[in-house]
């Protein structure tokens, strides 16, 4: 949010000390913005479409067996096909089943594995056969993977890219908070949209309405985003200090009940689909199943279940894997922080109303890249009002933002077109090739609008193949990407001209009050 | 049929708002917010306290969105390029020379980052409630402090404040764990 800066007024000391106040904020608001804005719209956009990855796994795989029910017998079955993955000399950390749900129409099991405590973690994800449990074909999805990555942890290494969008949102809750004393007429500015004023007026009244309209998706997001980003520093160095560095005791708080150290082996795997039905109960829709070390009795198997009318996701009954029922962890009757903290990811990624929620968030989320935008805007307005104009960096900025939107559309082409090439290097290349041609030009404008078409064009084309492919049941991702193709026409063809400041001399018709 | 009304609800009551702003009415303000609750209360009912609140939350922004942006969506240019030449001033920012915005940064960057997690250590480990709920509000309330210190850092104009406030507070909180 930005206001205009009031007037000093020397005969009003409360007014100059409010104008000094206001100013302030303002400027922190500037300094901070202007510092992260690029990281903040990174993370917006690709957040956007993040809210899809379940989704677009599907897109991407669009011969994926689909069901809607798993029956226990053979979520069990497709369990210990996964159990008998693991290579030999290796030591098994967990098996993970996602059951079908609302967003992800498949069911899909993950076999976690290394050679030692030492070693790498090893992932493998299969696809199961909804009517037999046997482990189809490995989910091969780069486009989800590289906007997943983009939005947690900007393809940076572990753990400092998380870490650094974390940084953002602090910063994004910081500039909420100036945002809003620097705004002393929020209510009385409510519904201003001066569209027809000087540019800087008119892009700070839309960067202020959407922004405070926005207000509280922008504080949870920003608030949860924050958390989920500086929960390893937090977590480490809270369990360090309470603790005295047992990181895991910290865990185990948080976690619930923890193995029995030195249990005997099981003979069979646990028994899944009793722990299964068991946990099956009115108004639970069971989501996840993890069973740890399914080879060792002292360990524990989890099935997590979203419960009606909870947000909290992290709802969960735990068994050890020898079968024996430990406690309800998290949901519904728990303690008031554990339902927090199970809120966070549902409020963050928006699961919790269905697709009418997602659908909501996902404008929401573009919303808030496009408050990023025109608050880069009103500086560039500012900057050239003043007489001191930033071309340089105003080409930065939309060969920046253009150039992602671009590599985005071509990612989705490759997504889609069966084309073998490692998406997440070339759409990096093609952003950097975008950014470059943009600063470069002299009409950096126009390449903008041949952007934003050709990015249109190219989701038409990653739409058809998808939908010549057999994709029907990625209607939500295609409807999602349709929209955004439309939306792109519609800003190439009202994108503005180059600007120029036209002066006004001094006594020229006066305009309406600011 | 409760998450319909509400959202009918919301917007109607986001245009009695605008109503109520533009004839200057307390009348209307009131039945505007009287609107707004009652949304929250219908898709309280229909979808249970916790959700029905987030839901409402959420959907009041795209109500709001929809009302105030139709001339965003009709216009054919944001704004124009004719300034009065008394605009043409260029303030002085107050964050003032470039070491001087360094330091204000490293104090809202690396201080607050300790001082807050100085202020979440207390929270997450003196017995005010149950461990667990403790443990996660202390974690959850990190970020909260670290931007409301990034914020006064950034806003103070007298560098000691700005730098020792952070150190003060870190020692007073950590100081205070070890000590009792």
């Amino acid at each position: 949010m930005n206001s205009e800066t009031p007037a000093p007024d020397s005969s009003a000391p409360d007014a100059q000390s409010q104008s000094s106040f206001v100013r302030r904020m303002i400027d922190s608001h500037s300094v901070l913005g202007l510092g992260l804005a690029a990281l903040i719209y990174i993370v917006s956009v690709t957040g956007a479409f993040t809210l899809f990855v379940p989704e677009l796994h599907l897109w991407e795989n669009p011969g994926i067996a689909t069901s809607e029910t798993l029956k226990p017998e053979i979520a069990a079955k497709a369990m210990q096909n996964a159990e008998a993955k693991l290579e030999p000399g290796n030591e098994i950390l967990n098996v993970i089943l996602y059951a079908p749900g609302e967003f992800q129409p498949y069911t899909a099991v993950r076999l976690n594995q290394r050679a030692d405590r030492d070693s790498e973690l090893q992932s493998d994800d299969w696809i199961v056969d909804p009517n037999t449990g046997e482990l189809l074909g490995s989910i091969d999805a780069p486009y989800a993977h590289f906007i997943e990555d983009l939005h947690t942890v900007l393809h940076l290494p572990n753990p400092w890219g998380r870490y650094l969008v974390g940084l953002v949102g602090v910063v994004m809750f910081t500039l909420i908070l100036s945002g809003i004393f620097a705004h002393p007429t929020i209510f009385k500015d409510a519904f201003k949209l001066r569209l027809d004023r000087n540019a800087r007026l008119a892009w700070t009244d839309l960067h202020n309405r959407l922004s405070v309209w926005g207000l509280p998706f922008h504080l949870v997001l920003s608030f949860t985003g924050a958390f989920l980003g500086v929960a390893g520093i937090t977590v480490s160095a809270l369990a360090f200090v309470a603790y005295g560095g047992d990181t895991e005791k910290a865990i185990s708080v948080i976690n619930g009940p923890q193995p029995i150290l030195e249990a005997p082996p099981m003979t069979a795997s646990p028994d899944y689909a009793a722990m299964l039905r068991q946990s099956d109960k009115e108004g639970r829709t069971i989501a996840i199943l993890v069973a740890n070390n399914p080879k060792d009795s002292g360990q524990t198997t989890s099935i997590a279940y979203a419960e009606e009318g909870v947000l909290s996701m992290r709802s969960s009954d735990i068994y050890r894997n020898s079968g024996e029922f430990l406690e309800k962890f998290g949901g519904k009757g728990s303690e008031v922080g554990a339902r927090l903290f199970g809120a966070i990811q549902p409020l963050h990624y928006g699961t919790f109303g269905g697709y009418p929620i997602k659908l909501l968030y996902f404008v929401l989320a573009i919303g808030l890249t496009y408050i990023t935008s025109t608050g880069m805007m009103i500086w560039f307005k500012r900057k050239m009002q003043q007489g001191q104009p930033k071309p340089k960096s105003e080409a930065a900025w939309r060969g920046m933002t253009t150039g992602l939107t671009f590599a985005l559309s071509v990612g989705a082409v490759l997504a889609t077109s069966g084309i073998v090439l490692p998406i997440a290097t070339v759409c990096l290349l093609v952003w950097i090739a975008g950014l470059a041609a943009i600063c470069t030009s002299n009409g950096p404008l126009k390449l903008v609008r041949f952007g934003w078409l050709g990015s249109a064009a190219l989701i038409g084309v990653a739409i058809a193949s998808n939908v010549l492919a057999g994709g029907g049941a990625s209607l939500v991702v295609n409807a999602v990407l349709v929209g955004c193709a439309a939306g792109l026409i519609a800003a190439a063809f009202r994108i503005a001209p180059e600007a120029k400041v036209r002066l006004e001399p001094i006594g020229a018709a006066p305009q309406p009050a600011e | 049929m409760f998450v319909t009304g509400g959202i009918v609800a919301q917007l109607v009551s986001v245009a009695a708002m605008r109503e109520a702003q533009n004839r200057g009415s307390w009348a209307i303000w009131a039945i505007s917010l009287a609107l707004f609750a009652a949304s929250v209360w219908s898709m309280s009912v229909g979808l249970g306290a916790e959700i029905g609140v987030t839901w409402a939350l959420t959907t009041i922004s795209i109500a709001a969105w929809l009302l105030i942006l139709l001339p965003f969506f009709r216009a054919k240019a944001i704004g124009h390029n004719r300034v009065p030449r008394t605009q043409r001033r260029a303030p002085v920012a107050p964050s003032g020379s470039k070491w001087r915005l360094t330091v204000k940064l490293v104090a809202a960057g690396p201080l607050w980052l300790v001082a807050a997690l100085g202020l979440s250590l207390l929270i997450a480990t003196k017995p005010w409630t149950t461990e667990l709920t403790r443990l996660f509000v202390g974690g959850l309330s990190t970020p909260v402090w670290w931007s409301i210190g990034a914020l006064h850092s950034t806003v103070d104009l007298n560098l000691w404040r700005v730098v020792l406030l952070p150190i003060a507070l870190s020692l007073l909180t950590f100081g205070a764990f070890y000590l009792t």
